[in-house]
């Protein structure tokens, strides 16, 4: 897929086979004009991310197994700081992983924290991140893309930073634990749909059918 | 701009300096000299100590590595001094700072180090646990001879560990925790990613401290040896493993080369779930950091600056010492040998070649600074703490030398042997001084005289108790003369020469050999028939400043020879080439090309092609060469550019002029140079070099030995070829380094005739006799 821009509206636009859905995370709309966009797609009872596949059962609705591979990227994200404070950690990026993150850690956050989750996977957001955790802290990276051109001597390595990826269902094969308050979130946060690849300006994650 | 008091102090110096008329280069030394001067008194006067005299290599500017004398407070309070036997090269951070690349900017003056080894000088107040003569190993220490630091920076050296191998500490503690954050397990599999010496040795102290086997991923094969006496199992190249490393999936993966565009391939080895220790200091951005691999990896990297264990110190850990303990503890147990990780032992004297050295060789792993090389004086001993700040700068440009004392012999006649009788042919206006030289000579003596005009004749033989031949068989018929002198105008050397062999005699021409290589080499053939001994006179390879710099460059100075520079600036008058020189014979032969063979060439700067093949050895393979007549009073060249190519690749430029304006006392400059030093032989000796030529020369700073001192050189030549002869030894000037300085000649007309490049050795075996 490709974002262009115009004036007023960011587009997206998508050559998706019929049938299948297309779910963005808003945190990954950031990408240049004429980039590449990560998107989750779901089709025929299976989803791909990453290059990576895997079967749903066909009788959940696509919006709620999209949001469960969201889930499990934000469970790891925070199972990789589980030793941190919730306080001491803080989260990048505003879209859907972002939040289903926010709302397991709760409340945080002091300055300079002792982890930061990025979820944006943005090369100056990433930067500033590593410059803002404390020496010898963390740095969980769950946005996605490809790749990204990032100097890692001034923190990552003279601060003694730890840097860690977190995937996704798909390439672990391990379905999420559900938490409670799952259905409730999604409910009062469903994707919004994007018609004529025209992106609204609100909305934490979107989705597109082809 | 000036910031702050030591801003504006430093500006106002520089103002100041600049108005005195020094140069920018002088003004950075003469600063340097007095910062540091003032720096290190008030450390001493703070600690309430003295001063130690020692070596340290700085970097002075961009590209320049000297070994410069300092001065270091004696140990205060909490501190302890070092005699330093070995500095440890950290070839790749300080090629990176030397080159300047991203991550390693420094500024100037710089003193790089890191790690060394030596025995303890002098102990502060409130250290314990150490003494004077303990051998310790001495951690963030700047190369130099002598080192104050604090005592947490030293850790003394275990019994069963070499001094030497010690002084590797700081990149033991620098791999050790990088292994240590590495967290791995006993018998878990690692992967270093990198064969320099932090990959190398990361990966020896992995195995020593329990890890299972290990894979070392290089870019060749060029450091396999020492992996493999690392007990490295597995040994694999980017250029030729590439899938072997994708299907590694190791747990553990050291990052060890630096290279910020290697990651991937670092990230392609990882297992799921592997840990990736950045050991390398990335020099710049990873352009392709492979996030979405490190995602679905679940990787976690790790920074591993020797810099974090700062912010371990932070929170009560002493990680340095521990590590610096851990790593002196293996070396004696044996359980870790860094020998062979030591690299070339470089004499600190010769810092400026090793570095350009480091430069260009990619392969070179490390290498360490002896400095036990250097001589006691410049390696340590108390300083004068009242002695005044040298702010002259001087040595810092060729302008302002430091003046040295020759040392080369300068008793031109010590071993003279025999008495060499000459006749004399030709007693024109050289004649006159190679009268003068035989009559100095011990081992000569002058017995006959003849020339045409035979006024000249008895002159001559007046003046030094000669005798005056009526004709030249007449001289040549004289069973007393051993050897007949030669000084008649060029295109007469070959018959007078042929001449004088056929009667018998030893055959002495004043340079050039002849007027064309043609003539000349018909000469040395009937000479070597005749079986006996024929020589030129190139007197000025006798000079005290070719002797001296033909020494220099004999123990190296100049490293690989490069290139000479030849300016002859002179004004002679139209009477030169048409009347005569000196006004004692009156004749027009060097006026014209058939008599003379040229001009200013031929004339004056065959002298100097004979010294620089004297002092280089080197041979002219090329010669393109542009000349004219500027005066018209001749048609002999006055001005003459030529372009040299020497055998080794080595170029040189000589520009002559016998019309230029304004230069009656005349003017003579030869310069040489290599890849490691610059000698200018005239107007007077100079010599920068890096390279440890002789002991009073100091390296990387420029000295004068002036002017060449009064040796007769006629003299000397005419003595040394007397000894040669009476001992049976080919003379200094042979037949082959005259026919060599003919050939440039001819070689040189040839081009300038042609406007095309001609080769004097093809001359050479083109003249058939």
């Amino acid at each position: 897929m490709s974002l262009g821009r115009s004036e007023e509206h960011r587009t997206l636009e998508l050559g998706l086979d019929p049938g299948t859905i297309a779910y963005v995370d808003s945190d990954w709309l950031h990408m240049a004009a004429g980039g590449l966009v990560p998107a989750l797609l779901c089709q025929n009872s299976s989803l791909s991310w990453d290059g990576f596949r895997a079967t749903v059962d066909s009788t959940m609705p696509p919006d709620r197994a999209a949001a469960l591979a969201f889930l499990d990227v934000a469970q790891e994200a925070v199972r990789a700081v589980a030793d941190v404070p919730a306080e001491q950690i803080d989260v990048l990026g505003d879209g859907f992983t972002a939040g289903l993150i926010r709302k397991q850690l709760g409340a945080n956050r002091v300055t300079p924290p002792l982890a930061i989750i990025d979820t944006t996977a943005h090369p100056i957001a990433i930067a500033d991140a590593a410059r803002r955790v404390r020496p010898l802290g963390r740095l969980v990276l769950a946005g996605a893309a490809e790749t990204i051109q990032l100097d890692l001597y001034p923190d990552v390595h003279v601060r003694g930073l730890r840097v860690v990826g977190v995937g996704h269902l798909l390439s672990s094969g391990i379905a999420p634990q559900v938490p409670s308050w799952f259905d409730e979130y999604l409910d009062a946060n469903e994707p919004v749909a994007i018609a004529r690849g025209e992106v609204p300006g609100l909305g934490s994650w979107f989705r597109f059918a082809g | 701009m000036a910031t702050g008091l030591k801003g504006i102090l430093n500006d106002q110096a520089s103002v100041q300096l600049g108005r005195l008329g020094y140069s920018d280069a002088r003004v950075r030394a003469a600063k340097r000299e007095g910062w540091w001067w003032f720096e290190s008194r008030a450390r001493a006067l703070r600690r309430g100590k003295g001063l130690l005299r020692a070596s340290a290599i700085v970097w002075t500017e961009p590209g320049r590595a000297e070994c410069l004398p300092i001065e270091v407070p004696r140990a205060g309070r909490g501190e302890v001094s070092v005699e330093i036997s070995t500095s440890v090269i950290s070839a790749g951070t300080e090629r990176a700072q030397y080159l300047r690349l991203p991550n390693a900017l420094i500024g100037y003056p710089h003193r790089p180090g890191y790690s060394a080894s030596g025995v303890v000088v002098d102990v502060g107040v409130g250290v314990g646990g150490v003494s004077v003569g303990d051998e310790v190993a001495v951690v963030g220490a700047a190369h130099a001879s002598l080192v104050t630091v604090p005592s947490r920076a030293i850790f003394p050296v275990p019994f069963g560990a070499s001094l030497h191998e010690a002084a590797i500490v700081q990149l033991g503690v620098i791999c050790g925790q990088g292994v240590r954050r590495a967290e791995i397990g006993p018998g878990v599999e690692v992967c270093v990613v990198g064969a320099g010496m932090i990959g190398l040795l990361a990966q020896r102290l992995a195995l020593a401290g329990g890890s299972g086997a290990a894979t070392i991923i290089a870019r060749s094969r060029s450091k396999e040896t020492f992996a493999r006496s690392g007990d490295t199992q597995r040994f694999l190249t980017i250029e030729d493993d590439l899938e072997e490393i994708g299907g590694l999936s190791s747990p553990i993966v050291i990052e060890a080369t630096g290279d910020p565009d290697v990651l991937p391939l670092v990230v392609a080895a990882a297992g799921v779930g592997a840990r990736i220790v950045l050991l390398g200091s990335p020099r710049g951005a990873t352009r392709h950091f492979p996030m979405s691999q490190i995602r679905a990896k679940r990787l976690e990297l790790v920074g591993a600056h020797v810099e974090t264990l700062r912010y371990e110190e932070l929170v009560g850990l002493d990680t340095n010492r521990d590590e610096a303990t851990r790593f002196l503890g293996l070396l004696a147990e044996h359980r870790v040998s860094v020998e062979d990780l030591m690299g070339p032992r470089i004499d600190p004297r010769e810092a400026d070649v090793f570095y350009r050295r480091l430069v260009r060789d990619r392969g070179l792993l490390s290498a360490h600074f002896d400095w036990t090389a250097l001589p006691a004086k410049q390696r340590g001993g108390t300083a004068n703490f009242l002695r005044p700040p040298a702010l002259r700068a001087q040595g810092v440009e060729i302008g302002r030398p430091v003046r040295l004392r020759r040392n080369v012999d300068e008793n031109p006649f010590a071993g003279a042997a025999g008495m060499l009788r000459i006749g004399l042919v030709g007693c024109g206006d050289i004649a006159v001084h190679n009268a003068r030289g035989i009559a100095v000579a011990p081992n000569a003596r002058l017995l006959a005289c003849y020339d045409p005009a035979a006024e000249l004749a008895e002159d001559l033989a007046r003046a030094h108790g000669a005798d005056a031949s009526p004709t030249l068989e007449h001289l040549l018929d004289r069973s007393d003369v051993d050897a007949v002198f030669i000084a008649v105008p060029h295109h007469l050397h070959e018959p007078l020469a042929v001449e004088a062999a056929l009667a018998g005699k030893h055959v002495i021409v004043e340079k050039p050999l002849a007027h064309t290589l043609k003539s000349a080499i018909d000469l040395a053939a009937v000479v070597e028939r005749a079986g006996v001994t024929l020589s030129v006179c190139f007197p000025h390879r006798y000079e005290s400043s070719v002797q001296h710099a033909r020494s220099l460059v004999a123990q190296g100075a100049l490293g690989e020879f490069s290139g000479t520079l030849v300016n002859f600036f002179s004004e002679k008058p139209p009477s030169y080439w048409l009347g005569g020189f000196s006004g004692r014979a009156m004749s027009s032969w060097r006026g014209t090309r058939e008599q003379s063979g040229g001009g200013v060439l031929i004339m004056n700067l065959s002298h100097l092609l004979d010294v620089i093949r004297y002092v280089t050895g080197a041979e002219v393979e090329q010669c393109a060469a542009s000349m004219r007549v500027a005066d018209g009073a001749a048609d002999v060249e006055d001005t003459i550019s030529l372009s040299l190519r020497y055998a080794n690749g080595a170029v040189g430029t000589l520009m002559a002029s016998s019309a230029l304006r304004g230069h009656r006392g005349g003017k003579t400059e030869l310069h040489m140079w290599g890849s490691d030093g610059y000698i200018v032989v005239e107007p007077e000796l100079r010599v920068f070099t890096s390279r440890v030529a002789e002991d009073t020369v100091r390296t990387t700073q420029w000295q004068s030995f002036g002017r060449s001192t009064g040796v007769d050189i006629r003299a000397t030549y005419v003595s040394r070829l007397a000894s040669a002869l009476e001992r049976g030894d080919p003379p200094d000037v042979s037949v082959a380094d005259a026919l060599a300085v003919q050939a440039i000649i001819e070689a040189a007309y040839q081009s300038g005739d042609a406007g095309e490049t001609v080769r004097p050795a093809e001359l050479l075996a083109g003249v058939t006799t």
